[in-house]
């Protein structure tokens, strides 16, 4: 494929990862979807920016009959948040900049896509750095932002090797038995994950055999067993100072286990 | 950035809490390396900053709370935690806000530390 063709094609990707980027979405796209699906499903930004039951701002209001999101004060608001009075280009209501929730008062931090590097980075551990965060930020966006930045993705070279690393790490939380049957089958970007940590559990006097059952083994994204590890691994102000690992050296087989699946459902691997 | 152990009694609060900032900025750098011993070297050295405004007349662990609309998750995170035990209700609402955010590994520490309070494992003092 020619050099300038890619280069039209990454800018063509990267309008939708504009704040603004509901504008690219033609009014009538449903008539680009097949038949029968959801044309709110697979454009929120649109579905809200269009929807006749959207609720807009009580006439009488400075900013009246102009969309609202119906919250009160902001709010946690998405990518495609439409808000702004004062952010119209001819006539068309636009989507707008973050409101003054996200990344202030008590809002969720500015939720941009992280760069994506176009060279393969030297260390190893600026490769990981760059992996988990698209993959965090992946894991937390969806529809036509997060296809657009994926396709961003399939652009770059050194990232094709990773593709189904950043892809495993966006599974949706999973039932104990399907997260069981995984197990053992080896397959690329999974491991193999012990609830109660296999290792320590071992140094403080459990079997092997205990350790081992197939009860205790799970399969899961290694992006997320890595976040896991790490956590299990340093001290937390939550655990009194101490590292999880540190705060059940002296606990039960059953308080590990507790921890063990506590920490995978909060972690998004497996259904509270 | 490097943060040595410098003596903090001389700094002001607000110094103290650009300091607390930068260095819980740096864990989430660390975390996101999957860099542990760096970790663990600034949590002590947030933690040197806590108990400083700890011991201030007062305890001024409050000052904190201004870092819950920090754009650094792994900021706002470590705020709220540090300052449940001087702002219960506020620092435990920001913990839940982190918790519902999906924004991994954050909302996930954040989850679990919900989890240590209710059963008493995490006594904040």
């Amino acid at each position: 494929m020619p050099s300038h063709h890619d280069a039209w094609l990454r800018h063509q990707q990267s309008r939708w990862l504009r704040p603004d980027a509901a504008r690219w979405v033609r009014p009538d796209a449903a008539r680009f979807l097949p038949p029968g699906v959801d044309v709110a499903k697979a454009f929120p930004a649109l579905a809200r920016k269009y929807s006749p039951d959207q609720p807009r701002v009580p006439a009488g209001s400075p900013d009246g009959g102009q969309w609202t999101d119906g919250g009160v004060g902001g709010g946690s608001l998405g990518l495609f948040q439409i808000t702004p009075r004062d952010n119209t280009v001819d006539g068309v209501q636009l989507a707008g900049e973050p409101p003054p929730g996200m990344g202030h008062n008590q809002g969720p931090p500015l939720d941009e896509p992280p760069e994506i590097p176009k060279q393969r980075p030297t260390t190893s551990v600026e490769r990981t750095k760059y992996l988990r965060a698209a993959a965090g930020w992946l894991a937390r966006n969806s529809g036509p932002a997060a296809v657009a930045y994926v396709g961003m993705m399939n652009n770059v070279e050194w990232l094709k090797d990773y593709h189904a690393l950043i892809q495993a790490a966006r599974d949706e939380p999973k039932t104990l038995e399907e997260l069981q049957q995984g197990v053992g089958q080896s397959r690329p970007d999974y491991d193999d994950h012990h609830i109660v940590e296999q290792t320590w559990a071992e140094r403080f006097g459990f079997v092997r055999s205990e350790i081992d059952d197939p009860s205790n083994i799970v399969s899961i994204p290694r992006l997320t067993h890595y976040r896991i590890t790490g956590w299990y691994g340093t001290p937390n102000v939550g655990f009194n100072g101490l590292s999880p690992r540190e705060y059940l050296r002296d606990k039960s087989w059953e308080d590990r286990r507790r921890v063990g699946l506590d920490a995978l459902v909060m972690f998004e691997v497996l259904k509270p | 950035m490097i943060f040595r152990k410098v003596s903090l009694d001389a700094i002001p609060a607000d110094q103290l809490v650009g300091r607390f900032a930068a260095i819980t900025a740096a864990q989430d750098d660390a975390l996101l390396g999957h860099e542990l011993t760096k970790f663990n070297r600034l949590f002590d050295r947030m933690m040197e900053v806590s108990e400083e405004l700890k011991r201030r007349p007062g305890d001024q662990r409050r000052a904190l709370m201004a870092l819950y609309s920090h754009p650094n998750m792994q900021v706002q995170l470590q705020a709220a935690k540090l300052t449940l035990a001087v702002a219960p209700d506020e620092a435990r609402r920001k913990i839940e806000a982190i918790a519902s955010s999906r924004w991994l590994p954050q909302s996930g520490d954040a989850g679990m530390c919900l989890i240590n309070l209710d059963r008493g494992i995490f006594k904040p003092t």
